[in-house]
């Protein structure tokens, strides 16, 4: 060969650590890089948490959360306790409630009863259920020991329904919400943001404006709009399928903005213009060169946008405009906690709005994380 | 339409070459762009098995220029005729894509920065043997051999090709894409400032190894550089670019001895040498002003507003390139009527 | 040595950087000093820890790195002598310094200049902050200063904001501001390498002559040895974070002594000069940050490494004659007892 050998590097050892660097792969090398966001870590491993118990929703929750107790009603939540009032160890209980009524006000007060022990048990039989409408099942993971007995871990509502199994089985509805309305989106956002980046120009042009157009509408009188046009008698699902829909046809405009943007960075990169003049096709580049290194721009954006979704479906009902009873969201969840006897009675109807927030922080604190991992090439 | 064909000798000839860009008028979805005149009215030969230099500062056009010639950009007007591997001459500048695809493995190019021209989500043996893939030349171990012997070619380690490019310095991922340049033995290479952002120990490892090459495999170079002195080291002939125009054209030495242009004469003087003692007593022509937009060149030659020399023809008529003394082409009124300092003075 | 207090003297300084893969000596045992009135090059490859040993004078550095050790003594003229190294990099008395009796150029003025104010209101800054003119007055300095820096039309410019000019009449404007108030040492990190090599030349002969009128001290940070030849009176040659040469610009370029000089200004090709088929080449890669080779930091690199000395032992700085240090083995065998452990 060559007279040259100017660049005497030691031996290659593939089982060292180095070497082990210089081979990772992109997706190694941002896993690498997200692994050092410990709050995108917790938040991951919160919506896992999250998305698995609604996923498992009849499994999860102790109860049916239609099932109407009129003896329990707005019942304070339960706290878990390990050990009794000697500090003897039982295992996971909860005390009974007694259920009496205020003299003067006659309203209902309930008081720990600390010598009425409710045992807790994982993993035991409750009421039945069809996991998914398709398998029939009774097993649930916890609940009283005794068949008889109810516990009631966060409460219930002012019809006596276990506050918990709401919240579990809305957050089903709200959460899908979510990542079905960012998948509609995605299409929308993904083509048309091509289609601008790739071919620029006139098509750019009208593109862009039609997005600032759609960007300009008042969302929520659009919003109350086109719901008040949605018939009452339609059933629940369809509406729940608009109402997604809906705000998929706005929110695209972010995503387009986003493909758009890496497209054209991409297209004067020196390494897609040099593939070019190796005579590589036009699919090749996009395939091979523009997309692996958008898709992780694509994912972060998409994560950042799934609480807007979230946002927006709860808004939505909560106006009472979107989902309606009897489907249960955590935006119908805080659309019952609406009016001040209910707050100041029973204040743990609020614990919906918790959900919501940890998880609309949940995905920006790992939209954050991925978004900075999505570059581990950084200079 | 015939193309007339080339002299045996030479690889490259581009005649009248321009290239503007933008000028669309304003719309209703659009603003206004200006036309600007990149590349305006350029001609030169490139000889087989030499090296052509092409300088110039910042905005003179010595990058689209070797773009074009690559066809990475739709030529505005000119023609551009290559000599083809089996004898015949084809003309670049109309060519469609079809037409060119093969043509591409006659002709590569090395980019300035290391670091945005390889694809960093790719191991050296993708980068490296996507050439071969594309055309169909080699695959599978096959490829993985081929690949093998271009990085030992660039002096960097065959077992190196599962590694991606994060893992080398610019002075290595520069012989990296060397590698993917040779992949499909081209007979011509244009080098985009390939060492301007490389350390100066770096950069010398770097052009040895090209002029090495290019004995071995008779390469044809195209350097492009705004550096004086590596020109001068690398080339057998240098074009002097200014605003989108060629100004001269010479054999290195004769232009480094006596310039014909006094924009050539002007550069070469602001060069700063490595050697304080002839900085001090060498008288350097001080230029006016910096260097215009080529969105809104000066009218007349468009040097004037800096030209020593300058007289009232350069402030209105526009010089065109003529050979004003035997194989010495310049773009001046008065070419060859100046006696112009050279850097050997 | 020296018949004069230096202006800045830099005595055994080292930065550290932290990083997650370990700590990073990116200066280490950096001696210099600027005379009043003087030039200083230095010049280096990157990496060599040029820019950050100067960048400790006005205590600029990056919020990973540390001043680990070493003092920076600075005497402004009529005051006491201030050990800059000592002082609180965000405190009130290296403010005072900034921009008053030390100034900075950098090589991208845009990032060095705001966007959002006028050229003028920019010159006239340092001016309202470290001296009592009224507004009109700055203004009128103000405008003084572009005539300084041979701005064309400075009526004008005064009001013109940063984009509105080209890359050398940037540079001019941020000269004016570094000068705005007359400082002792002006620090100009690669001012020219952004340039093209006309505006360079232009920019080069400015500093110059601002220089001798001004009688201000330049340290003047390249990787250039042209430039450094036509603007320095003494050059610093800076590797893997120390000086490895130093000594009178003439003597440098007429017979350098270490062999990193040496290579480094043979592997760069000489316009009008002796046309050779092959520059010489320094060969291998700089060492890698985190694992620096042992002894002598070139040894790995060195034509002339003797194994068991260089490979070894640090290098000593060995005195060569009047303001002349080289940091070699080989250059301390030749002159015997000549060395000094600097």
């Amino acid at each position: 060969m060559t007279a040259t050998s100017p660049t005497d590097t030691p031996a290659v050892d593939p089982r060292d650590a180095k070497e082990a660097l210089y081979r990772a792969t992109p997706r190694q090398l941002m896993w690498w890089r997200f692994r050092r966001h410990k709050l995108a870590l917790v938040s991951l491993c919160v919506l896992v948490f999250a998305y698995l118990t609604a996923g498992f929703a009849e499994f999860t929750a102790p109860y049916d959360p239609f099932e109407i107790t009129e003896t329990a009603t707005m019942r304070p939540p339960q706290p878990v306790h390990l050990f009794d009032a000697d500090w003897t160890f039982q295992g996971p209980f909860v005390y009974g409630l007694k259920r009496s009524r205020d003299l003067e006000t006659a309203a209902v007060i309930y008081t720990e009863d600390t010598d009425d022990i409710v045992p807790l048990r994982f993993f035991t039989a409750g009421p039945e259920y069809q996991l998914w409408g398709l398998i029939p099942g009774s097993l649930h993971l916890f609940g009283a020991e005794d068949p008889d007995a109810r516990i009631y871990v966060l409460g219930t509502d002012t019809l006596g329904r276990d506050l918990l199994s709401r919240l579990i089985h809305g957050g089903r509805t709200t959460l899908t919400i979510g990542i079905v309305g960012v998948a509609f989106s995605f299409l929308i956002g993904i083509t048309m943001g091509s289609i601008s980046g790739f071919y620029g120009g006139r098509i750019d042009s009208a593109i862009q404006r039609l997005m600032e157009f759609i960007r300009s509408i008042p969302t929520i009188p659009l919003w109350m709009g086109l719901a008040a046009a949605l018939p009452v008698e339609w059933d629940p699902l369809y509406v729940y399928f608009l109402i997604t829909v809906l705000l998929s046809l706005i929110n695209w405009t972010y995503l387009a903005r986003t493909v758009r943007g890496s497209f054209l960075s991409l297209r004067g990169e020196d390494y897609v213009l040099a593939a070019r003049l190796t005579g590589a096709s036009e699919s090749r580049i996009i395939i091979k060169h523009m997309l692996p290194a958008m898709t992780s721009y694509i994912i972060a954006a998409v994560t950042l946008s799934v609480p807007e979704m979230i946002l927006g479906e709860t808004a939505l009902s909560f106006l009472g405009l979107g989902l309606r009873p009897p489907v249960v969201s955590w935006g119908v969840l805080l659309q019952e906690a609406q009016n001040l006897r209910v707050i100041v009675q029973a204040p743990w109807l609020l614990l919906p709005g918790l959900a919501i927030v940890i998880i609309v922080l949940s995905f920006n604190f790992l939209g954050d994380g991925l978004r900075d991992a999505a570059d581990p090439y950084g200079r | 339409m015939p193309v007339e064909p080339l002299a045996p000798e030479t690889l490259f000839s581009v005649r009248g070459l321009s290239k503007h860009f933008g000028g669309t008028a304003a719309g209703w979805l659009q603003k206004a762009k200006p036309v600007v005149k990149a590349v305006n009215d350029v001609s030169f030969d490139i000889r087989k098995g030499e090296t052509f230099g092409l300088v110039g500062e910042s905005g003179s056009g010595k990058s689209t220029v070797a773009r074009l010639m690559l066809r990475a950009y739709d030529v505005t007007s000119g023609s551009i005729r290559f000599r083809s591997d089996d004898g015949a001459t084809v003309e670049l500048a109309q060519a469609t894509k079809q037409e060119l695809t093969p043509l591409r493995k006659q002709m590569q190019m090395i980019f300035q920065d290391p670091y945005s021209s390889l694809n960093p989500r790719m191991t050296l043996l993708e980068l490296v043997g996507e050439p071969l893939l594309v055309h169909g030349v080699a695959s599978g171990s096959e490829l993985e051999d081929r690949v093998a012997e271009l990085l030992k070619l660039v002096g960097l380690r065959p077992e190196f090709r599962s590694r991606y490019p994060h893992a080398f310095s610019g002075g290595q991922r520069q012989r990296i894409g060397i590698a993917r340049a040779l992949a499909l033995k081209p007979s011509f290479i244009a080098a985009d400032e390939a060492v301007s952002a490389l350390d100066v120990s770096v950069a010398a490892q770097n052009i040895n190894l090209m002029q090495d090459l290019q004995d071995q495999f008779g390469l044809t170079y195209l350097f492009i550089t705004h550096d004086l002195s590596m020109v001068q080291h690398i080339s057998n002939r240098i074009g002097v670019m200014y605003v989108g125009r060629l100004m001269e054209v010479a054999a290195t030495d004769s232009l480094f001895q006596e310039p014909l242009h006094p924009y050539t004469e002007a550069l070469l003087s602001a060069v700063p040498q490595p050697d304080p003692k002839r900085n001090r007593s060498r008288k350097r022509v001080a230029l006016r002003g910096e260097v215009p937009d080529a969105s809104r060149p000066p009218t007349g030659c468009a040097f004037h507003p800096r030209c020593p020399y300058a007289a009232d023809i350069c402030k209105t008529l526009e010089p065109e390139l003529k050979e004003a003394k035997p194989g010495r082409f310049a773009r001046c009124h008065f070419a060859g009527e100046f006696q112009l300092t050279g850097a050997y003075a | 040595m020296t018949d004069q207090t230096p202006l800045v003297e830099i005595r055994d300084l080292g930065v550290e950087f932290r990083r997650r893969e370990g700590v990073v000596r990116a200066v280490d045992g950096v001696s210099l000093h600027v005379n009043p009135g003087e030039v200083l090059g230095i010049v280096g490859e990157s990496g060599s820890g040029k820019s950050i040993s100067v960048r400790s004078i006005m205590q600029l550095l990056p919020q990973a790195a540390t001043l680990a050790r070493g003092s920076i003594l600075f005497h402004p003229p009529g005051q006491d002598e201030i050990d800059i190294a000592k002082l609180d990099r965000k405190g009130k008395a290296i403010r005072a310094l900034r921009g008053r009796h030390i100034g900075m150029i950098f090589q991208e003025p845009m990032t060095a200049l705001s966007p959002v104010h006028t050229i003028g209101k920019q010159v006239m800054t340092p001016l309202l902050l470290h001296t009592d003119l009224s507004k009109p007055a700055a203004r009128d300095r103000a405008r003084e200063l572009l005539q300084l820096v041979q701005m064309p039309r400075p009526d004008q410019m005064l009001d013109a904001y940063p984009h509105e000019l080209s890359g050398g009449m940037r540079q001019r404007a941020m000269i004016a501001m570094a000068l705005a108030c007359s400082p002792s040492l002006l620090i100009a990190d690669e001012p020219t390498t952004a340039l093209d090599v006309t505006t360079e030349a232009q920019i080069l002969d400015l500093l110059k002559s601002l220089q001798q009128r001004l009688g201000m001290a330049i340290i003047f940070i390249t990787h250039n040895f042209g430039v450094v030849a036509d603007i320095a009176d003494r050059i610093a040659v800076m590797y893997m974070g120390r000086v490895v040469e130093t000594g009178d610009v003439d003597a440098i370029f007429e017979s350098p002594r270490h062999p990193y000089t040496r290579a480094l200004m043979e592997s760069v090709p000489r316009l009008g000069g002796d046309k050779q088929r092959r520059l010489k080449t320094i060969p291998g890669m700089v060492p890698d940050p985190f694992e620096l080779p042992r002894g002598c930091s070139f040894h790995t690199r060195c034509s002339e490494a003797v194994a068991g000395t260089c490979d070894r032992l640090e290098a000593p700085n060995v005195a060569l004659g009047r303001n002349r240090f080289a940091r070699c083995h080989l250059l301390a065998e030749q002159t015997a007892g000549g060395t000094d452990a600097g």
